[in-house]
């Protein structure tokens, strides 16, 4: 398992246990994290990041975010996955997507999630999950 | 590659949407499976449809979109695909790049962007990411994500935002 691979991986136990300080603990202080690649602006700093980690904190249940494949070069990770959750009124969303991770040391500086928003909130409206979806979701998680 | 992809510009940035990124990690110089990507790129900037087709496996699976459109499954119907897209990109108009990437074994990734014109005018900017995995040196599954709405209102003679020009004024991977 890569270096990078192996913190991300704590994120993700981190966020699965709903522990916010948990996750802020792998990111840096200059964090800039694209949530959702040039469809919205990036937060910038860990400050922003707490206040929007708090936002999905109260509408994000079940999470089973999960990866299926990545790669390292240097300080970068690059990664495919999906986060699958389901929202507080009971629908399920689950968005495939890629990203890539920037690290400073052992923390994460630069963070690019690219996803499309307009999948979600079909999902979030309650169509059901797409065959396209599942299949892009029908994957073994990466070791 | 996308369906939607696929440009031109050299937007001057937002500047500091990525500056907290370090310098771009450099590939090995053992770097295998880029230079596929490579061929495709040069070949699709030349509207050279067999010569992107010569790259793929004859079972490609063509996923160009996060999960909003079918897969685009087998060759032929790559070179359907590709040929609609070529009827409407202004030839020479491509520019397509990649800004950084990483392999494994069997699987490239990376982050980049489909830039191009389209033959009615509007220019189309799609920041990306995504994999493709390999089959004996040729491509068998492509995977591509993006938000389709920046595609769709570009098209529709949106101008880019703010958060498009950050995306893609960074240095093109070497």
């Amino acid at each position: 398992m890569g270096r990078c691979y192996g913190i991300l991986l704590k994120v993700i136990e981190a966020w699965q246990a709903k522990d916010i300080e948990g996750v802020l603990s792998h990111m840096d202080d200059d964090i800039v994290w694209h949530y959702a690649a040039a469809a919205m602006p990036p937060v910038r700093g860990k400050a922003s990041a707490r206040k929007l980690l708090n936002r999905f904190h109260g509408d994000m249940h079940a999470i089973q975010w999960r990866i299926f494949a990545h790669a390292e070069s240097g300080n970068r990770l690059f990664l495919e996955g999906v986060d699958d959750y389901t929202t507080a009124d009971g629908k399920r969303v689950a968005t495939p997507y890629a990203g890539v991770l920037d690290f400073r040391g052992d923390l994460i500086v630069g963070w690019r999630d690219y996803v499309d928003l307009g999948v979600a909130a079909e999902q979030k409206s309650g169509t059901p999950l797409t065959p396209q979806v599942e299949m892009l979701l029908d994957r073994p998680v990466a070791p | 590659m996308s369906l939607d992809r696929r440009t031109l510009i050299t937007a001057a940035a937002a500047a500091g949407a990525l500056s907290a990124a370090p310098a771009l990690a450099k590939e090995t110089p053992m770097s295998r499976l880029f230079p596929v990507l490579e061929a495709i790129i040069a070949a699709w900037k030349k509207q050279d449809v067999e010569g992107v087709l010569a790259q793929v496996t004859d079972d490609i699976i063509w996923r160009n979109s996060s999960g909003y459109a079918p897969a685009i499954r087998g060759k032929d119907a790559m070179r359907s695909a590709l040929t609609n897209m070529k009827a409407i990109i202004a030839p020479g108009s491509n520019k397509w790049r990649i800004f950084d990437y990483a392999e494994s074994a069997d699987r490239l990734f990376m982050e980049g962007v489909d830039e191009f014109d389209l033959t009615t005018g509007q220019h189309v900017a799609i920041p990306y990411a995504g994999s493709l995995q390999f089959r004996g040196g040729l491509v068998s599954e492509w995977r591509e994500y993006f938000d389709g709405r920046i595609s769709a209102n570009m098209k529709a003679g949106q101008p880019m935002t703010d958060e498009v020009k950050a995306m893609i004024s960074r240095p093109v991977a070497r």
